[in-house]
């Protein structure tokens, strides 16, 4: 009996894990695609210096939730977004705005994926 | 994680009602259950040491998992006779005083040449020395040969071979096992009767074995 109240209580902790993961991958990623819209929204008429600060944030919030993400998500599915963010800061002073632009898209778009791809639907159960 | 956690739920059960469905003799030696948590736990654990790309985290959840749902059902089995039944199977009867029960052998799709393989590693090389085969819920046959068969024991050479020895067990847990009662030829009410000689009752029975000379064995629980 022991044991399996033992194990009731782990299943019930995994779930809450489970729950508490998919809630703080869903900020992350939303704090992450936030800072890189407000990149593709001013990259047109900003000026260099603002462009270089707002790269910089994108990667300050990204290397403070790498760490979780590298643990729970699958790293292959990361690292295209991981090479366009951290390389943010030098592609702002080497490549054109529009390709900065459609990088930070790409970028954006690969992290909602794949937090797409842990949201508890039908789609990703079956 | 919480997908993992779902995927791992629902091909738990899924995988459970397989095994199931494919029969005893599928099984080997394992329950239905314990041979699931095992392909699963052995295909889980193995991936992510050829994937490094994968996270641990999700191979420790599904595995800390399945040993929880393993580990919960084996508490209700032994909890519920009836859950048991249906997650385990119970066992069947085959050979019947040196008769084959065909209908039993094409449900559970077990060949004549299973049969007789597995006669022949018990030593029996003939049906008719059979007083009962077993077929257990783990996919083993079990064997009980007829008295002028068996090696006799001190307990045979004292008393006289006993023919019957087959004890069914009728009451499990403080709870009447009504196939076993069927198969054992007797009655509740006869059960009840033999209880209150016993000086005890249903509920407080662990266990109550009988043949068919009515020899009982009963014990109380704790």
């Amino acid at each position: 009996m022991k044991r399996f109240v033992i194990s009731i209580i782990i299943l019930i902790v995994i779930a809450c894990a489970a729950a508490g993961v998919n809630h703080r991958l869903q900020r992350n990623v939303n704090s992450i695609c936030e800072a890189l819209q407000t990149i593709i929204e001013s990259a047109p008429n900003a000026a260099q210096k603002e462009l270089n600060e707002q790269a910089e944030e994108v990667l300050r919030i990204w290397k403070k939730d790498a760490a979780f993400l590298h643990m729970v998500e699958i790293h292959r599915t990361l690292e295209e977004a991981e090479q366009t963010i951290t390389a943010l800061p030098q592609l702002t002073k080497t490549v054109s705005r529009e390709e900065l632009i459609l990088k930070c898209i790409e970028a954006a778009q690969q992290l909602r994926n794949m937090n797409r791809s842990e949201q508890v639907l039908s789609e990703n159960i079956f | 994680m919480s997908v993992t956690a779902i995927r791992v739920s629902v091909l738990y059960v899924f995988t459970t009602l397989a095994v199931r469905l494919m029969g005893k003799r599928q099984i080997g030696e394992l329950q239905p259950t314990e041979l699931v948590a095992t392909i699963l736990i052995s295909n889980i654990a193995a991936i992510p040491i050829q994937d490094n790309d994968l996270p641990l985290v999700n191979t420790i959840t599904a595995v800390l998992m399945l040993v929880c749902f393993e580990v919960i059902n084996t508490v209700i089995s032994m909890v519920s006779l009836r859950y048991r039944r249906c997650v385990q199977g119970s066992p069947v009867i085959i050979i019947n005083n040196g008769v084959i029960d065909q209908k039993q052998m094409q449900r559970l799709r077990l060949t004549v040449s299973d049969l007789m393989s597995a006669l022949r590693q018990k030593n029996i090389f003939n049906i008719e020395e059979v007083l009962y085969a077993v077929v257990e819920t783990d996919g083993k046959i079990s064997v009980l040969q007829k008295a002028q068969y068996r090696p006799a024991t001190v307990s045979d050479m004292m008393e006289g071979g006993d023919e019957d020895s087959f004890y069914h067990t009728v009451i499990v847990d403080g709870k009447p096992d009504k196939e076993a009662l069927t198969a054992s030829g007797y009655t509740l009410q006869q059960m009840i009767s033999i209880l209150k000689n016993a000086g005890t009752n249903m509920k407080n029975t662990f266990i109550l074995s009988i043949n068919r000379k009515g020899e009982h064995t009963v014990i109380r629980k704790e």
